[in-house]
């Protein structure tokens, strides 16, 4: 009788630990993608292949972060865009256009907008959001499942500051990298995936180098950028992140 | 011959009855042909200014860009086009248009706008362009860095003459277009969309800021009489031979003006229906009493061997024949009526909008349906109504009605 | 067309019930009547006898209930509407005893009425009228809107409508009935005379003693039946 209730005991205990992992998982496999990108700052060479059916061209840029608030990019070619930057402090952007020496600061309604004419928006440049922060999330089920796949739902908060309704996310069982992400539009219908390949240890982190966004509803159109270089938790004056640096054609 | 006289004395013999009669349908004449003459008027004024205005009656895009507007769409080699349009009859004249969505930004205000490319000499004489800058100065004839803003992106991005206006956008080829440009002059359209959004530039600057060259996504036709714009649609269509050009009338390209137009088109229906009922009512009264009155008369004609078909045409006859007086006196009143309201009009004191127009001065017109419809109106209702009590006089009984008291 | 009959006018057990509030009433119940071309006939009893009943029933204005007429040999039961209604037109004259003509036409127009619809010509319309007109004294008058007329020289226009478009047979219910006694006799002595003239048979209802004194045969009726029927 006594050993039947000790195993009894046992039993649940354990149980209760095997879920208790479980949950301790999603929240690794969450605060590791949330981490992945992030770090003190960076600094960094992007390429940006921009592919439509009318026309296909490539950006190369510089680009500087410093922790999750400042991001700094200027494009180096092609020549026509040379010049051409971008800064964002927090979530306000501005864009520096060489052509007419002037600053332009992005307004609200202008933050879905296309950058560059690419298939980001202008709001995925400025979104600093945090998958711990502005989501619940859990392990879900999709169609044709990769054994070396995990997947998580990502439902935003009431009043997060996302755009999208939900978001699917594929990722690497062992490494807990990012594979695929889907995001969902407003009445949960697919609008775009992102792709993520090429996974390099770069600058002390491993991470996937290229990403690859393709839009739903517009065919043949995609856009992919490339982590030429990048290095993290580098010494970066903060005047990058400036105004005055903006406007100053470096 | 006999009929007639009979009707016409019948007719001549009630004479307040007649009148009274002649007073309903005359009435409702001059109602129905002075509302049709009045609502073509207004309807053709408020389509003439809204068309002319910035539309024109017929335009030409590259197919498929009404339904989904894109910057890639565009009409290549424009001048050969127009050179076609300017061919065909009826065409009075056209202009090239481009139309790109941008950043526009003034003094750090930074709104979305719409770049619309024009041909400044053609878009001044198709659409009267320049009489819409209220202040400032038109486009001048040769391309450089002006441009034009709409009065409500004026004060948007709160925009004063002389002020630079920085345009960024993307070219057909995906490179940056960015430009700044001198505000010249302020855009009043009377069209509160187009005003919020519109920045005008000459079509060769946006021709090279967007990367198309000898490219528009619009072509805007004004025609010699408005009244042929589907004739003169359907000869555009066969001389401009391009199965990638889509060539529509107003009608078409400004789809929920023409419906909304035709809705109340509808309403001006009603309230003829509902006159025409008043009219149908009044004869009724007529028809009934004069039949109810002379039920005798019936009795005998039918007892010395009169037909009852030729009883129900008397009738008819008759009610016709007041018919016909109310029509002739009604047209003359509904003449001079619309003669009056078309030169003189009715000024309203405050100005309706519709479908974006404002009219200030509603105007009739004269045409030949003012007055053919109210008269097959009224002799139809006339007809209709009148045939019953026809029928039943002419069924009645000699024996009955006859009976000596 | 039958030709071949000795009596312009017979009938045979005719009967008439129709229902009043419901109450049925029998107006005529059995006549038996035989009348011969050319005969001055008076149709004669109390009101309420059946004279009228008959008399519409002779003239096909009204549907017996039982029993059959033959006017000039053929049975008008047996016609349709539209042969009845030309039948009348061209073989009965009607004088009624008021509102006898059609009040917006003038004498002439009247009297031409039935021509008309008969499509008389034109030539042979006016000598009759002309000729008709004569007799009943009304030359002066021709153009005259019948309404302007007093109630003597509108029966006279009446006779001369039912008579000028030459019928076999003139029927006139209670034709003096609102004219006085001076008039009335006028009115027979003219009709008599036209009787003697043209030989058309006439039948009158009446309950005037000059009509009955005038005619040449009188039959009483009583209670919808030949009470009496004498030729003098």
């Amino acid at each position: 009788m006594h050993k039947n209730i000790i195993f009894v005991v046992l039993a649940f205990i354990l149980a209760n630990i095997g879920s208790l992992s479980a949950e301790a998982d999603i929240d690794q496999v969450i605060e590791k993608i949330d981490q992945l990108y992030r770090s003190n700052t960076s600094r960094g060479e992007v390429e940006m292949e921009i592919i439509t059916p009318h026309w296909q061209r490539t950006l190369r840029m510089d680009m500087w972060t410093y922790k999750m608030e400042k991001t700094f990019i200027r494009i180096t070619s092609p020549a026509r865009e040379e010049g051409f930057a971008t800064l964002r402090i927090d979530d306000e952007m501005w864009n520096y256009l060489p052509q007419t020496d002037q600053v332009m600061k992005i307004p609200p309604s202008m933050m879905m907008g296309s950058w560059m004419g690419s298939d980001f928006t202008n709001d995925d440049i400025v979104r600093e959001s945090s998958l711990f922060e502005d989501y619940d999330y859990q392990f879900t089920e999709v169609e044709n499942p990769q054994p070396e796949n995990l997947y998580i739902k990502l439902i935003p908060h009431e009043d997060a500051p996302v755009v999208w309704s939900e978001i699917i996310m594929a990722v690497g069982e062992s490494d807990y990298l990012p594979v695929w992400e889907k995001f969902y539009g407003e009445n949960h219908e697919l609008a775009r995936t992102m792709y993520f390949r090429d996974i390099e240890t770069v600058g002390g982190k491993t991470i996937p180098t290229e990403m690859e966004l393709i839009p739903e509803n517009e065919e043949g159109q995609k856009t992919v950028v490339r982590y030429l270089h990048i290095e993290f938790n580098v010494d970066i004056d903060e005047d990058i992140f400036s105004l005055r640096n903006l406007q100053s054609q470096q | 011959m006999l009929l007639f006289k009979i009707a016409l004395r019948n007719v001549l013999r009630q004479k307040r009855r007649t009148i009274l009669t002649m007073l309903t349908m005359g009435g409702g004449f001059v109602l129905c042909a002075a509302s049709i003459g009045w609502a073509d008027g207004a309807y053709g004024d408020i389509i003439y200014s809204f068309t002319s205005n910035q539309l024109g009656q017929i335009q030409i895009h590259s197919e498929d860009y009404l339904d989904n507007p894109t910057i890639y769409k565009t009409i290549v080699d424009y001048e050969k086009v127009g050179k076609q349009v300017d061919s065909v009859e009826g065409v009075k004249n056209w202009t090239p248009r481009i139309y790109v969505g941008a950043l526009g930004m003034v003094n750090q205000e930074v709104s979305g706008v719409q770049v619309v490319g024009i041909d400044p000499l053609r878009e001044d004489s198709t659409t009267n362009f320049n009489n819409m800058v209220t202040e400032g100065e038109p486009l001048p004839s040769l391309p450089g860095y002006d441009v034009l803003i709409g009065k409500g992106l004026a004060k948007v991005i709160k925009a004063e003459l002389g002020d630079s206006l920085v345009l960024l956008s993307q070219g057909a080829d995906g490179s940056i277009a960015n430009a700044k440009y001198g505000i010249m002059g302020i855009v009043e359209s009377g069209e509160m969309g187009g005003d919020r959004m519109n920045c005008y530039i000459d079509i060769r600057s946006a021709q090279q800021l967007f990367v198309l060259d000898n490219q528009c996504h619009e072509i805007v036709i004004t025609v010699e009489d408005i009244s042929s714009v589907n004739s003169v649609t359907s000869s555009l269509r066969s001389t401009v031979k391009s199965d990638k050009l889509d060539i529509q009338p107003w009608m078409v390209f400004a789809k929920s003006f023409y419906e909304a137009m035709r809705a109340d088109m509808n309403g001006l229906w009603i309230q003829l229906g509902i006159i025409i009922l008043l009219v149908a009512f009044g004869v009724l009264n007529t028809v009934l009493m004069s039949v109810l009155e002379r039920q005798r008369e019936f009795g005998l004609l039918k007892a010395i061997g009169t037909k009852p078909g030729m009883i129900i045409m008397q009738i008819l006859l008759e009610m016709n024949l007041i018919a016909i007086f109310s029509v002739v006196s009604g047209s003359v009143v509904a003449l001079g009526l619309l003669y009056w309201l078309s030169n003189y009009g009715i000024s309203l004191s405050t100005p309706m909008t519709f479908g974006g127009v404002e009219i200030q001065q509603m105007k009739a017109t004269i045409n030949l349906r003012s007055f053919v419809i109210p008269l097959i109106t009224v002799f139809a209702t006339t007809t209709v109504v009148s045939i019953f009590p026809a029928v039943k006089a002419a069924r009645t009984d000699p024996v009955k009605t006859m009976r000596t008291n | 067309m039958n030709q071949e009959f000795k009596d312009i006018i017979r009938t045979e057990n005719l009967k008439k019930i129709y229902e009043d509030n419901g109450v049925p009433v029998e107006a005529v119940r059995g006549v038996d009547l035989k009348i011969k071309p050319g005969e001055f006939t008076a149709l004669a009893g109390p009101s309420g006898s059946g004279k009228t009943t008959l008399m519409n029933l002779i003239a096909g204005l009204d549907k017996s209930s039982q029993g059959k007429v033959w006017l000039k040999g053929q049975e008008i039961s047996k016609m349709s509407g539209s042969q009845l209604t030309d039948f009348r037109r061209d073989n009965i004259g009607f004088i009624f005893q008021a509102y006898n003509l059609i009040p917006v036409l003038t004498v002439k127009e009247n009297i031409e009425y039935i021509m008309l619809l008969q499509g008389v010509d034109k030539q042979v319309r006016n000598e009759r009228i002309c000729k008709i007109l004569n007799i009943i004294g009304l030359n002066e008058f021709e153009n005259r809107i019948v309404t302007k007329l007093s109630g003597g020289q509108q029966q006279r226009v009446a006779i001369a409508r039912a008579m000028v478009s030459q019928p076999a047979i003139i029927l006139a219910d209670e034709p003096t009935a609102n004219l006085d006694s001076a008039n009335s006799s006028n009115l027979l002595d003219m009709m008599h005379e036209l009787n003697h003239e043209t030989g058309m048979t006439f039948l009158f209802s009446t309950h005037d003693q000059l009509v009955m004194e005038k005619a040449t045969r009188l039959i009483i009726l009583k209670d919808g039946k030949i009470f009496d029927d004498k030729r003098k």
